[in-house]
């Protein structure tokens, strides 16, 4: 498909759907805001259902609400599925005390399409402007709470276990394969890339034992600051289906993958936290975590280059570049040199669409 | 029928539940009580779990947790049967999958076992499923619970007075489980915990002036965090990683502990292996901890706890020292001796 017209198709979906579901909305009382920047910039690239995330307002009252609408099979699956989960977890009364979720308003099917309507989380500030300390301590309760539960003594771990799956250290090797195999396959050309991930995977199989030593314990594999809000230090989950059995330090790697690029101090006070308060064979364990999880987001990134036009074709393969020298980074045990983090930041603004800056300010 | 080993070597299974890379405090306690005794002593640690790191220190065995509970039950009864075959004593930590099969093989083998009533399991299930939030004496005389967490409390009633020792972690919780348990008092020894290893932080955690701790529920000042100069962090009813607890901890100036009756939490033990200065409401759970170290209020009267504060934060009143009982040393040697006392008996 040409380069530009998925970025048109994208924007007639998010223009024919929002036209739809306008008056039905009004019908249930709810409104959409003018100003739709979920939908905006790189979104185009990443879709693969039809599936939309908008923010509205109750009339009423005009409370701010996020109105999530699926109108295909897909879409609506996961709605539904993300709604399942959701549920298990508060019947299960899963870390109640520092998990909270998001109020639902509002579940129904009208003229094909499924809508589900939850409270909006005003928080005093973005995860990212807060203290340096609070934002350790928010995290570490965050992924601390998640070691609490394991998949034979939790009393509801079945019921867990059916919606959220069980991963050993088979899946991860036969996972991380996969995004070797995707990767080295959109890049042929690249021997560095290609030989990084040859190591990577030989790591990870060496030390297959170091995964099963600390699975089975619940972990939301997509821990990081725009999946949650905080409000009054509460922790409300906005992602709730991204949990799974499986090694525990899996929350824990990409969430500091996460922060080497948006908070580096950050990453490394997690790091040795572990370091200085753990066992060795979890820093092991962490860092064969923090490769799988690496994998995963270059071979994200690696999908969408087809898909993506002009600057950020360029863009996303400089964030595989800069993912693999992370990567690098933690198969040598080092940390990664500040520099080529600010250059990778520089890079990418100059290449980001004023629409995806906006969209990104108060994302973290 | 039992006797010492050679040399007085005494062959002692650690009996448990949890296990690292569980992180329930008694999963470390489990595993640093088998690296402190193996020195001198031979011990079996026999946990539930999925893989487990060996060590060389001390032989450590473990019941497959993810087979079905009853399964599990029996396997785990039928290892324990054959280790204390060959054993002089069960050290089993206060949990019903592990309790019962102890007081099982205790029945067929007539070997001492001694419970370690570190917590009270029906007590943390409910606290934790957000059951109940009373404190440990309320929770006891309640009889209106689920099904689970009634059963797992008349089972523990059922097994307390069979072991042969019960160690509880305060005279406090001794006469609760005399009480409400029926445990005789002559089978009660009391053994302070050890103290909680402080955290590392990679920051700067040094005492800030004025900054005062409160622990504790049903604080009447609750809203008025910041009263004048005092930065006043209250923990009732927050909910913080043990981390953030111990960087609190170490960086206030005061520990305020307004807790009415005697629990399982630790906190006020940890603060004492830190050396705090500890102002609490005066109980006898309060001043068994404390000891000499300590202040007491009646926290009732609040002009006289806030006069109380500036005191101690002017340094007007010195922190005492006493003996620190929260330490391996002293722990280990009234363990020995209570495993001693309960294999000659």
């Amino acid at each position: 498909m040409p380069e530009n017209q998925l970025e048109k198709s994208w924007a007639d979906y998010c223009q024919n759907e929002i036209a739809k579901l306008k008056p039905i909305l009004h019908n249930l009382g709810f409104s959409l805001d003018e100003e739709q920047i979920h939908i905006g910039g790189e979104r185009y690239a990443f879709f693969s259902a039809k599936k939309l995330v908008l923010v509205g307002r109750q009339i009423k009252d005009n409370l701010k609400v996020i109105v999530k609408v699926g109108s295909d099979a897909k879409g609506i699956s996961e709605i539904n599925h993300e709604r399942n989960c959701r549920q298990i977890l508060e019947k299960v009364k899963f870390a109640q005390q520092v998990f909270f979720f998001p109020p639902e308003i509002l579940f129904t099917e009208k003229n094909g399409q499924t809508i589900l309507i939850t409270a909006f989380i005003e928080q005093e500030t973005t995860f990212l402007n807060r203290p340096q300390e609070e934002q350790f301590f928010l995290s570490l309760k965050g992924l601390e709470v998640q070691e609490g539960v394991q998949a034979t003594t939790y009393e509801h771990a079945q019921v867990i276990r059916k919606t959220f799956g069980l991963w050993r250290s088979d899946n991860y090797l036969r996972k991380f394969f996969e995004y070797w195999t995707d990767i080295s396959q959109a890049c042929p050309k690249q021997g560095e890339l290609a030989d990084v991930l040859a190591r990577a995977d030989k790591f990870l199989a060496k030390n297959v034992k170091s995964i099963d030593l600390y699975a089975d314990f619940l972990t939301h594999w997509d821990f990081v600051p725009h999946n949650f809000r905080v409000k009054n230090s509460n922790i409300y989950l906005l992602d709730h289906s991204s949990f799974r059995f499986g090694n525990k330090h899996e929350s824990w790697a990409r969430f500091i993958n996460f922060m080497v690029l948006y908070n580096p101090q950050l990453a490394s006070n997690l790091m040795a936290y572990i370091k200085l308060n753990r066992e060795p064979a979890e820093l092991m364990s962490l860092r064969l975590m923090r490769i799988f999880r690496l994998g995963e987001i270059m071979q994200h990134y690696i999908k969408t280059i087809p898909r993506a036009s002009a600057d950020l074709k360029i863009l996303n393969q400089e964030r595989v570049n800069f993912w693999a020298k992370v990567l690098e980074a933690v198969l040598d045990d080092k940390e990664l040199d500040p520099k080529i983090v600010e250059d990778y930041k520089k890079m990418r603004d100059s290449l980001r669409t004023p629409e995806e800056k906006k969209r990104q300010e108060k994302l973290h | 029928m039992f006797y010492l080993g050679h040399d007085n070597i005494m062959k002692i299974i650690i009996a448990t539940s949890l296990y690292p890379p569980e992180i329930d405090r008694v999963a470390f306690y489990c595993k640093s009580l088998a690296k402190h005794l193996s020195p001198k002593d031979q011990v079996a640690v026999l946990t539930y779990a999925g893989p487990v790191e060996k060590t060389s220190d001390f032989d450590l065995d473990a019941v497959n947790k993810h087979w079905p509970l009853l399964f599990r039950l029996l396997a785990y009864t039928y290892r324990l049967y054959f280790l204390a075959k060959k054993a002089d004593i069960i050290y089993a930590q206060n949990s019903v999958a592990v309790t019962l099969p102890a007081i099982i093989v205790k029945s067929l083998l007539k070997i001492p076992v001694v419970i370690n009533f570190s917590e009270d399991e029906a007590y943390k299930r409910a606290t934790y499923l957000g059951i109940t939030d009373k404190s440990l004496p309320e929770f006891l005389l309640n009889n209106k619970l689920d099904k689970q967490t009634k059963r797992i409390k008349n089972l523990q009633a059922w097994i307390l007075p069979r072991a042969t020792r019960i160690v509880a972690p305060s005279q406090a919780l001794q006469s609760l489980l005399e009480k409400f348990y029926k445990v005789a008092k002559q089978k009660i020894v009391v053994n302070y915990p050890v103290a909680a290893a402080p955290i590392v932080l990679a920051f700067d955690q040094s005492v800030k002036k004025n900054q005062v701790l409160v622990f504790g529920r049903d604080f009447d000042w609750v809203s008025q965090e910041t009263m004048n100069d005092l930065n006043l962090i209250v923990l009732a009813g927050k909910s913080l990683s043990k981390a953030e607890i111990s960087y609190l901890i170490n960086t206030s100036a005061l520990i305020v502990y307004n807790v009415q009756s005697e629990n399982f939490d630790n906190f006020l033990i940890d603060c004492v292996g830190l050396g705090k200065n500890i102002l609490a409401h005066d109980t006898a759970y309060a001043r068994e901890i404390i000891g000499q170290s300590g202040f007491f209020a009646d926290f009732s009267n609040k002009q006289t706890v806030m006069e109380k504060i500036y005191q101690l934060l002017k340094g007007k009143v010195e922190n005492k020292d006493t003996e620190n009982k929260f330490d391996w040393e002293s722990h280990l040697n009234k363990l020995q001796n209570i495993f001693q006392a309960s294999v000659k008996k």
